[in-house]
């Protein structure tokens, strides 16, 4: 694997894990459909090892091409 | 606390929502706006502006974004992915021009009023964190231990415990003291590599958060196993310099079985909230 695809790999979990977890968060009569993180949490192991193999099979394909 | 009231509605006839990425200073996001793909996929980014601050945001479908759809299609792998990916993807082209203080995915508001109305109320909250990270980006590190290099230097219990001079009870005390004494040294080196390697890194920074490492939360992929993860805010002036001392270190600790990851610029997601 080249040292393009692990960065970005790498880069990838690191997004979801700022995205759903960092960043202001703002009260108010907001919907925030994120407020119970820790249920989302549980599944993120899964959701980004998921992430990361279509990334990776993407990244097969376009360097094939 | 769905959204069922209030809410605009878009020339299809669904009702519209105003989905928030983040927050700038002045009235001008820097790039052009409709050159952003926003969240649907379409180019409807704008910049909503109140109180010295501007809000991105774009409009987005109900049946999608209220509280309930939210909640099931951030747990959809291809949606979270593609999600994430176009709120990074704003943050990342305003944050090549200017300072962004950025929102927690799945932001909703019912319209453009009650963004305004929070620009108000949080003015002085957001305020400080502009103070904090103005000037600077978000870099993220992280240290893994190959699990390979870890697992060989542990010395074979055959050579080190004297097998023919001692029973065979005295033998296993001894390997068992041996491989605790192995484990404890290999702890206790990490420990200061991992020490080192934050304070070389801090020095290059303006601003460091040391986040929890949480175990088994990483793909088998990984090289290694993950000892440490930071996060460290880099003016845009020393990101040369913070570069080179990740290069460092990766040179350093590469011999010990260490492999170091770098990723970014970032916005300062870890910096926004007070420490």
């Amino acid at each position: 694997m080249s040292d393009v695809a692990r960065y970005r790999e790498v880069a990838l979990v690191e997004l979801v894990d700022r995205v759903l977890a960092k960043g202001v968060v703002l009260s108010g009569d907001i919907t925030l459909a994120v407020a119970d993180v820790d249920l989302i949490r549980v599944e993120l192991r899964a959701v980004i090892a998921a992430v990361v193999a279509i990334e990776q099979r993407r990244l097969d394909e376009e360097s094939r091409v | 606390m769905a959204a069922t009231a209030g809410v605009g509605a878009d020339p299809s006839g669904g009702a519209t929502l105003v989905y928030l990425y983040g927050f700038v200073e002045g009235g001008d996001a820097g790039p052009d706006l409709r050159e952003l793909k926003d969240v649907t996929g379409g180019a409807g980014v704008r910049l909503l502006t109140a109180e010295g601050l501007g809000a991105l945001v774009s409009d987005v479908p109900a049946s999608d974004f209220d509280a309930a759809s939210l909640a099931r299609n951030l747990n959809q792998l291809g949606w979270l992915a593609a999600t994430a990916r176009a709120h990074e993807g704003v943050l990342d082209r305003v944050l090549a021009e200017q300072d962004v203080v950025p929102v927690r995915i799945g932001t909703v508001y019912l319209s453009d009023a009650e963004v305004r109305e929070a620009l108000e109320r949080e003015r002085e909250a957001l305020g400080r964190a502009f103070d904090r990270v103005r000037g600077a980006c978000e870099w993220g590190v992280k240290l893994f231990v190959d699990r390979q290099a870890s697992e060989a230097d542990t010395p074979p219990a055959e050579t080190t415990a004297t097998a023919s001079t001692s029973s065979p009870g005295a033998a296993y005390l001894t390997r068992r003291r041996e491989e605790r004494e192995t484990e404890d040294r290999r702890r206790s080196e990490l420990a200061v590599s991992v020490e080192q390697a934050h304070e070389a890194l801090r020095r290059a920074a303006t601003d460091a958060r040391v986040l929890p490492v949480r175990r088994g939360e990483l793909p088998e992929e990984y090289p290694g196993d993950l000892a440490f993860t930071a996060a460290y805010l880099v003016g845009r002036g020393a990101e040369e310099t913070f570069r080179e001392a990740a290069d460092d270190l990766t040179r350093t600790l590469g011999p010990s079985g260490m492999a170091l990851t770098v990723s970014g610029p970032w916005p300062p997601y870890n910096f926004v909230d007070p420490a």
